[in-house]
């Protein structure tokens, strides 16, 4: 475990969706991503891939989700028989049970999170527009491991990590706390 | 395969000249040691020719084209 237990709010900053209007101008929208980390749990060690990317946290989808491709370059074994049916604001689409390693979290320094079950989209990348949705980190084993605190205004995510803190039902909220620390990653 | 510092890379990304950011609209593109190590439409062949750039453990990343690409409601500031 590289990260703190104890009381610490780490704070994130959001990060930066990119829409460039023209040659002259991007937009860049902000939103509550990280950058993950992600291997294979099952691969060999030594042999095993990463997939780096951006991952939004995501307090409304109970699981995480994976895009296909990035399962497909972890060689994640996709079980037909874990299929099922899920839902989201979108619709319902299929999708596939898996276990991915999220091995860490840009969260100021990077952050060991484990193993996460993750729903896989049944998508084809390079047709389906769907395959353009980020990794998902959804409450069962993120936020079930970090409690978390939004503040849109500021455009900033505070985490706390409470699954290895004995007190965790003890810690305050960061708005109840002197804010110390102005821009970037950094802690209260 | 060596790593490659994701925040230095995430800066490099945001400090992109706007008609370099235009050239990548609805592409993916694979950053590591900052640079763009590879780019194009299929995620799975722009993670792995980042990953023989041999620049580091490439961060991939998606360069939207149309507001209407951006998932989840994502709002767009205003002009």
């Amino acid at each position: 475990m590289t990260d703190a237990s104890s009381d610490e709010w780490i704070r994130v900053d959001y990060g930066d969706l990119y829409l460039p209007r023209s040659v002259a101008k991007t937009t860049t929208t902000l939103a509550p991503t990280i950058p993950i980390s992600v291997r294979n749990p099952s691969a060999a060690a030594g042999s095993e891939v990463v997939v780096r990317a951006r991952a939004l946290m995501d307090t409304g989808a109970y699981m995480s989700t994976a895009p296909m491709w990035a399962a497909e370059q972890l060689g994640i074994v996709l079980d037909e028989k874990s299929k099922q049916p899920a839902f989201s604001a979108s619709g319902t689409f299929e999708a596939y049970r898996a276990k991915i390693g999220v091995v860490a979290a840009k969260l100021g320094r990077w952050s060991d999170i484990g193993v996460v079950k993750a729903l896989v989209p049944d998508t084809e990348p390079s047709r389906d527009p769907t395959s353009r949705v980020p990794f998902l980190l959804g409450r069962d084993g993120f936020f079930t491991k970090y409690r978390a605190c939004f503040d849109e205004v500021g455009k900033v995510t505070w985490l706390c990590r409470i699954d290895d803190n004995p007190t965790a039902a003890a810690i305050r909220w960061p708005a109840l706390r002197p804010t110390t620390a102005l821009g970037g990653s950094s802690r209260i | 395969m060596k790593d490659s510092d994701v925040d230095k890379d995430c800066e490099f990304l945001r400090s992109l000249d706007p008609k370099e950011m235009w050239r990548y609209r609805g592409e993916w593109v694979a950053v590591a040691s900052q640079e763009i190590v590879a780019h194009g439409k299929d995620p799975r062949r722009v993670h792995e020719e980042g990953y023989k750039a041999g620049k580091g453990i490439p961060f991939m990343d998606y360069i939207y084209a149309d507001p209407s690409e951006l998932p989840f409601c994502y709002g767009v500031p205003d002009d």
